[in-house]
């Protein structure tokens, strides 16, 4: 039978005067290696992030986004509106448009539905950027929407009917209703361009149940072909979430997105792979534009989160530099975590991988360095 | 009283009796869960069951957490009930104390909740319970008073379906006397996923330990934490004592224990 033994204050005063011996556990595990330093080599180019507007945040409020719990698709499409030319400075929405995109750009748009249809990136908010590309001149064939799991997209509402003529597509997908194609192999895998890889040196065994959500096992994470062969331009399309005591925005939507076999790098190098997948060019080069969904979002749970951790943030964030946007959205969380009496106080280890991302030059994780600008919609 | 509250205070004592000893047997074979007869009128759009790291496939990257303390299996309900959707949700932990876990860092704000001797929070939008080794979850996305009040009819079809013994709290914490309000603020943590949900300030003193319990209150009690930290192996235990001289000197944890 277990014994407690209780330790008081004065036995920890004693502890004190005796000499203790260095223990192994107290030393932290080192880090994995991982193949960041291929990135690096390659050179950037003039869409490489920061992007146009580097440390420039817009947030733009609306009381009014959200009405009987339903969000508002003309209060979206106004908010996205007021952001583009606040932030581009131009006079009308297509100009502001074409300091990003052009007609012929197949531009993919990466939405974040993996919490289910009243936790994902809003249907409305996609809708209005749709809309405004097509009033850009981009025709409707050269739009994608994507995010890893194509099922999640469609049980998110990313569907045909509401998306009439737009390519919707996941990494991991079935066809038939089966994940496996007649040689026993995942379709997934015929999505994955495994010339351009995430490596990281640990791995993970998964079940039967786990490899198709995972496509690979080992110390690869290939990146999906949708952001190096089928999409120019991404635009970016998270929903304004809390990941423990951080947040998943900007670049744990694309990191985490774009790549397989996820599973084994949770644990270890959960800050390092948000901030490192994007220094690879396939993401570094593509994404032009962070519009972060922030009309309904969790502050507890995510980012799958249970319903009482919901909250209306009403607010849409804009800005090309993903660093200063997640930093401005983990701001925007934490408050609020800390309001509610989730956490006592902010953690630095929270923005471990805003750091990171600013030593990798993909943006600015320094508040004070960073230009927010404000609108609020009456 | 409006008529939710009412309808919530008689429902309260019926939790308690189904609640006053093990729970109602389970009439199905090994993992409870509803059928139609328990919900007249109800549709059941879909059910899935999820085991060991297949969780990815339901709650993704979220699926860390319930690995880090211990998952078995899910079974996943969506049901359509009187013009409202469900999501009810049945996770078998691998033990009663990491369901209390589960439990403990997911519930929030109760309006009803009993952390006493039993583990259920009612809420809107949410029923949350851990029922032995079952974390349960019924929630509902349009809230409101129907909606919230079919959530504790759908619980109370739960409740006679899982046959399991209660967690029991340490016996450390139990000699705290904490009251009911501070308990509903005890937090179960094993490992840094759990303290960057809850506790990310001790994530420091905590994330090279890979074996001790971190039952402590979520709020401060006269500026001091509250809680005890149990660890398995004399060389953990000393190792933290030894990094955390200053912290347990000065304002922080009032047990260090470890367990022989």
């Amino acid at each position: 039978m277990k014994k407690l033994i209780v330790v008081s204050l004065a036995i920890a005063i004693a502890m004190l005067l005796i000499p203790v011996i260095s223990i192994a556990q107290s030393t932290p595990d080192p880090k994995p290696a991982t193949n960041i330093l291929d990135a690096i080599k390659i050179p950037r180019n003039e869409n490489s992030m920061p992007g146009k507007y580097p440390a420039n945040v817009i947030q733009i409020d609306n009381d009014k986004s959200i009405i009987d719990n339903k969000i508002v698709y003309g209060a979206a499409y106004e908010m996205i509106s007021k952001g583009m030319l606040e932030l581009t400075g131009k006079n009308n929405l297509k100009d502001a448009w074409l300091e990003f995109v052009s007609p012929k750009d197949r531009i993919g748009l990466k939405v974040n539905p993996v919490a289910g249809p009243t936790l994902t990136t809003s249907i409305e908010v996609t809708q209005a950027i749709v809309k405004q590309l097509e009033e850009t001149g981009v025709p409707r064939e050269n739009i994608i929407i994507w995010d890893r799991r194509e099922e999640q997209l469609f049980e998110a509402g990313f569907t045909n009917e509401a998306f009439p003529g737009i390519k919707i597509v996941g990494t991991e997908r079935p066809e038939n209703g089966s994940m496996y194609d007649e040689n026993g192999k995942l379709y997934g895998l015929r999505m994955i361009d495994t010339t351009q890889y995430y490596w990281a040196d640990c791995e993970d065994k998964y079940d039967s149940a786990t490899i198709p959500y995972m496509v690979n096992e080992g110390k690869y994470s290939y990146f999906t072909k949708i952001v190096t062969e089928m999409v120019d331009k991404i635009i970016n399309v998270p929903i304004l979430k809390n990941a423990g005591s951080s947040v998943t925005l900007c670049l744990k939507n694309l990191a985490y997105g774009s790549i397989t076999n996820t599973g084994r790098l949770h644990k270890q190098l959960w800050a390092e792979t948000v901030a490192e997948v994007n220094a690879f060019p396939p993401l570094r080069d593509k994404v032009v534009l962070n519009i972060v969904d922030g009309l309904k979002g969790c502050f507890q749970g995510g980012p799958g989160a249970n319903p009482q951790f919901f909250v209306d943030w009403k607010t849409i964030l804009i800005g090309t530099d993903p660093v200063a946007v997640d930093r401005v959205g983990y701001d925007i969380v934490i408050k609020k975590r800390i309001a509610e009496g989730i956490q006592k106080e902010e953690s630095p280890r929270g923005r471990t991988f805003l750091n990171l991302a600013q030593d990798l030059k993909l943006g600015e994780a320094d508040l004070e360095k960073i230009e927010l600008k404000k609108i609020e919609i009456k | 009283m409006n008529n939710y509250l009412s309808k919530l205070c008689r429902t309260i004592p019926i939790l308690a009796i189904l609640l006053s000893g093990n729970l109602y047997s389970q009439v199905d074979t090994d993992f409870p869960k509803l059928y139609e007869i328990d919900l007249p009128g109800a549709k059941f759009i879909q059910e899935k069951y999820y085991d060991g790291g297949g969780l990815w496939g339901h709650i993704n990257g979220g699926a860390d957490l319930y690995l880090e303390y211990g998952f078995d299996k899910l079974l996943f309900q969506e049901i359509e009930w009187q013009g409202n959707s469900f999501r009810v949700e049945f996770y078998r932990m691998n033990d009663a104390e990491a369901a209390f876990g589960i439990y403990s860092i997911n519930h929030y704000k109760c309006t009803y909740e009993d952390t006493l001797t039993k583990f259920i929070c009612i809420a809107p939008y949410q029923v949350q319970s851990a029922l032995g080794r079952y974390y349960v979850s019924i929630a509902n996305a349009k809230g409101g008073r129907i909606a919230d009040s079919l959530n504790v009819e759908i619980f109370h079809q739960v409740l006679s379906k899982v046959d399991e013994k209660l967690f029991e709290l340490p016996l450390e914490i139990v000699k705290q006397n904490y009251t009911p309000a501070e308990l509903s603020k005890l937090k179960f943590v094993k490992g840094v996923l759990g303290l960057q949900n809850i506790f990310p300030e001790w994530i420091g003193a905590l994330e090279n330990f890979k074996h001790y319990k971190l039952f402590a209150l979520s709020i401060d009690i006269e500026g001091k934490k509250n809680g005890v930290i149990i660890f398995d192996n004399t060389s953990d235990y000393d190792s933290f004592i030894k990094n955390n001289r200053e912290d347990i000197l000065t304002k922080l944890y009032p047990f260090v224990t470890k367990s022989e």
